[in-house]
C-alpha cells in the first residue's frame, strides 16, 4: 500500500515535471535525487544487515558524522579522494566494532547506546575539527580531494549513485546465498536455538554491525569528499535516522530500502529544485528556504503512516541477547 | 542494621552511575591528553568554575531547569515503554511560540505570563500528539517519527527566527519578549529564575503520579510488561497516548523556560545555540537518575554543570565548544551497560547461596 502510493507518487511528479518542463528538467532532478540517495542508501543497507541479525543500530547517524571528518583526515594524509573513501569506511567499521561490543558482549540497551554514540559522534567531530584543522564548525575540502563526477548533459552522475545501487546484489547474495548469511538470520530469528546449535551469536552479529558501520561510513565519506565538500557537524542532518526509517518501509528487503530512499531523495531534490521556482522568490526573500528543507522529513512522516508491519522483522531485533 | 542495608539495595543504582561518571571523566582526561591539554587542571577548572562560583553555580542551575522538564519528559516515556526523543523538537516549536507570544501580544502583566506559559505547554502537546497517534494506532517507531518532527521543527523556527519574529534592529535575534510576560532573575544579573522551584516541584509531582497514583502504577505496568498489563485490563494504547502527551507538556514548558524564564536573554539567537539539544540531553538526565524522578535533581544539575563549563573551557583553555557532547555521550553509552551494580548483585546472590549451602537449615524449612 504505502510502496504502491510511493512510486505512484514519484511516476507522477516525473510525468508533470516532464510535460511543463521538458524531459532534460525530468532528467536533472533525476539525477539530483540519485546524488541525494547516497547517504541514505548506503547507510540502509547496511542496517539491513544488522537488523537481520537482530541489532538495531540507532546511532548511524554518529558512525556518519565521526565517518565523514575522518574521510577528510585520510584524504588530506593519503593526499587522495580515494584513500578518503577508504578511511571513512574503515573509521565508521572502527566506530561501529565498539558499538558493537557494547551491545552484545557488553549486553548494552541498544537504543540507549545508540543515542548515546549520536552524541559522542557531535562532540568528537567538533573536536577533531578544531584540533586537526583548528576551525570551530567546519573545514572546506580542498577542491583536488574530491571525488569527480562524470558530467552528463543534463547534470552530475556521483560514481557512488552507480554502487549503490549495485550493493544489494552484493548483500542480497550474502545474506540468501552464504553460510554467513544463513548464520546470522538465524540469529537475528532465535538467538537461543542458534546458541544451542552451535552459532556464535555475539560474534556473528559484531560481524554484521562491522559490515553496516562500513557502509555507513562510506555514506559519511560520500558526503563529505563526494558531495558536499565539507566537514561539518550539521553535515549529516538526520540523514542516519531516514535511513532508519527506510530499512522500515524495507521489510528488510536491501532493494526496497534503496527504492525508500530514492523517493526520500526525490522529495529532498524537489525541496532544492522549488527553491529556485520564480514564483517561490517572494517567500525565499523571507526566510523560506528552512520551509522546504521540511519536505523530505514531512515525506518521511506522512509515509511512515502506511510502513508495512512489524511482522516482517526478526523476532530479536533490540534484544540483548544473554545465555540463561 | 537491616534498615541501613535496604538503603544500601536502594542505592545499588548509584554505582552504574558512579562508574559512568568515573568511565566518562577518564576517557574525557584522556582524549584532552592526547589532543595536548593538562586533564587535570581543565577539567578542575571546569567543574569548580560550574559548582562553586556564584556565577557558575547560578548558572548551571539555570540551565538545569529546563533539563529537569526535558528529562521528565523522557523519563514518563520510559517508564511507559517508549523512547520518546521528540523533546528537541518540542522545545524548539514551544520556545517559537513562547517568543511570539511574548513579544507581539499585547496583554496586562498579570495575564500575560500565564498565557504564555498556557500557549507553550499547549504546542507542546500538539506536536506530541502525531507520534503519540503513529505509535498508538499504527505501531510506527517513536524514535523515527520523534526525530522527523525535531528535524521539521527545527526548520519551521528557523524560518520563523529568519523572517517574522526577526528583530529589524538586531538581526542576530528574535524580537524580545515583553516585560510583562518575562520572569526576572532572582539574583540580579544571574540567569536564575524561579522556574527551578518549579522544575524541583514537577520532579516531586511526576514521583507522585508515577509512584503513588492508580494511574501511574498503570503507566509503569504498561511499560514494564504490556501484555501482562493488558491482560489485566489495563488500556496500554491509551497510556502510551498520555505518556507521550505528558512528555509534551513537560518539554513545552522547557522551551518556556528557555525563552521567557531565561534572563538577560529573553529571545532565540539566530543559530538556536541557546536551544540546541537540551531536548536531548533531557535522555542524559533520565538515564543517570536511572529513570526516577527525584533522581533528576541531581543528574540534571550535573548535566548542566557541564553545559555551564563549556564558556569556561573554550575561554579558559581553547577547547572546543562541544565538548560537553563529547562527555555526555560517554556518559550515556556506559549507563547503557547492564553495569557493574547487576554484577556485584549477581556475585552477592552467589556467597549467600555458598553460606545458605554451608549452614544446614534447620526442621527443612528451605530460604525463598
Amino acid at each position: 500500500m504505502s510502496r504502491l502510493l510511493a512510486v505512484l507518487a514519484v511516476l507522477a511528479a516525473a510525468a508533470a515535471l516532464t510535460l511543463l518542463r521538458g524531459p532534460v528538467a525530468t532528467a536533472s532532478l533525476a539525477l539530483m535525487a540519485l546524488a541525494a540517495m547516497v547517504p541514505i542508501a548506503l547507510p540502509a543497507i547496511g542496517e539491513v544487515l544488522n537488523e537481520k541479525g537482530g541489532v538495531f543500530n540507532i546511532g548511524l547517524e554518529g558512525i556518519m558524522l565521526i565517518a565523514s571528518a575522518a574521510a577528510v583526515y585520510a584524504a588530506e594524509l593519503g593526499g587522495s579522494g580515494l584513500v578518503g573513501l577508504g578511511g571513512g569506511l574503515v573509521a565508521g567499521a572502527i566506530v561501529a566494532l565498539l558499538f558493537g561490543l557494547a551491545v552484545t558482549y557488553g549486553r548494552a540497551n541498544q537504543t540507549i547506546a545508540g543515542l548515546g554514540l549520536n552524541f559522542f559522534g557531535i562532540g568528537a567531530v567538533a573536536f577533531l575539527i578544531f584540533e586537526i584543522w583548528g576551525a570551530p564548525g567546519f573545514h572546506r575540502v580542498p577542491e583536488a580531494l574530491r571525488i569527480q563526477p562524470l558530467a552528463t548533459p543534463a547534470g552530475l552522475l556521483r560514481w557512488l549513485s552507480v554502487a549503490a545501487v549495485l550493493i544489494p546484489f552484493l548483500v542480497v547474495g550474502l545474506l540468501q546465498h552464504t553460510r554467513f548469511g544463513l548464520r546470522l538470520r538465524a540469529v537475528g530469528h532465535n538467538a537461543l536455538v542458534s546458541d544451542v546449535s552451535g552459532i556464535e551469536v555475539y560474534r556473528l552479529r559484531l560481524a554484521a554491525c562491522v559490515l553496516g558501520g562500513a557502509l555507513a561510513g562510506l555514506g559519511g565519506a560520500y558526503m563529505s569528499l563526494d558531495w558536499i565538500g565539507l566537514a561539518s557537524i550539521d553535515l549529516i542532518a538526520g540523514r542516519g535516522f531516514v535511513a532508519l526509517a527506510c530499512v522500515v518501509f524495507s521489510g528488510l528487503n536491501p532493494w526496497r530500502a534503496v527504492a525508500a530512499a530514492f523517493v526520500f531523495s526525490v522529495f529532498n531534490a524537489l525541496g532544492l529544485w522549488l527553491q529556485v521556482e520564480p514564483w517561490a522568490r517572494p517567500l525565499m526573500a523571507r526566510g523560506g528556504s528552512a520551509l522546504f528543507l521540511m519536505l523530505p522529513y514531512a515525506a518521511v512522516l506522512i509515509l511512515l503512516v502506511a510502513a508495512p508491519a512489524r511482522e516482517a522483522f526478526p523476532r530479536e531485533i533490540g534484544r540483548p541477547y544473554e545465555r540463561p | 542494621m537491616t534498615a541501613l542495608r535496604r538503603g544500601l539495595r536502594h542505592a545499588a543504582p548509584l554505582w552504574d552511575v558512579a562508574f559512568a561518571l568515573a568511565g566518562a571523566l577518564l576517557i574525557a582526561a584522556l582524549v584532552l591528553r592526547l589532543a595536548g591539554y593538562p586533564p587535570l587542571a581543565v577539567l578542575r577548572g571546569a567543574f569548580g568554575f560550574s559548582l562553586f562560583t556564584v556565577h557558575g553555580i547560578t548558572t548551571t542551575l539555570a540551565f538545569a531547569t529546563p533539563l529537569i522538564f526535558t528529562g521528565l519528559c523522557f523519563l514518563i516515556g520510559v517508564r511507559a515503554g517508549i523512547f520518546n526523543v521528540g523533546a528537541e523538537g518540542v522545545v524548539m516549536v514551544s520556545a517559537g511560540a513562547s517568543v511570539a507570544f511574548g513579544a507581539l501580544l499585547a496583554l496586562p502583566t498579570s495575564v500575560h505570563l500565564p498565557v504564555t506559559l498556557a500557549v507553550a505547554v499547549a504546542v507542546g502537546v500538539v506536536w506530541m500528539l502525531p507520534s503519540a497517534l503513529l505509535k498508538a494506532h499504527r505501531q510506527v517507531h517513536e524514535v523515527l517519527s520523534t526525530i522527523m518532527l525535531n528535524w521539521i521543527a527545527i526548520f519551521l523556527v528557523a524560518f520563523l527566527i529568519a523572517y517574522p519574529l526577526r528583530d529589524r534592529d538586531f538581526p542576530a535575534r528574535t524580537v524580545l519578549i515583553l516585560p510583562s510576560s518575562r520572569l526576572e532573575a532572582l539574583l540580579p544579573g544571574t540567569s536564575l529564575t524561579a522556574m527551578v522551584f518549579a522544575g524541583l516541584l514537577l520532579c516531586v509531582a511526576v514521583y507522585v503520579f508515577l509512584y503513588h497514583t492508580p494511574t501511574g502504577l498503570h503507566l509503569r505496568a504498561s511499560g514494564a510488561n504490556p501484555e501482562a498489563a493488558y491482560a489485566v485490563g489495563i488500556d496500554v494504547r491509551r497510556l502510551t497516548m498520555l505518556a507521550f502527551l505528558l512528555g509534551g507538556a513537560l518539554a513545552g514548558v522547557a522551551g518556556f523556560t528557555l525563552t521567557a524564564g531565561f534572563p538577560p536573554y529573553w529571545n532565540i539567537d539566530e543559530h538556536m545555540q541557546s536551544l540546541l539539544r537540551m531536548g536531548f540531553l533531557g535522555i542524559v538526565v533520565s538515564a543517570m537518575a536511572r529513570n526516577h524522578p527525584l533522581g533528576c535533581v541531581l543528574s540534571s544539575i550535573l548535566v548542566a554543570a557541564v553545559l555551564t563549563s563549556r564558556s569556561y573551557l573554550q575561554l579558559s583553555h581553547g577547547v572546543v565548544y562541544e565538548f560537553a557532547e563529547l562527555l555526555a555521550g560517554v556518559v550515556v553509552i556506559l549507563l547503557a551497560l547492564p553495569g557493574i551494580s547487576r554484577d556485584i548483585a549477581r556475585w552477592r546472590a552467589k556467597q549467600t547461596a555458598r553460606q545458605r549451602a554451608l549452614t544446614p537449615s534447620p526442621a527443612g524449612v528451605r530460604g525463598p
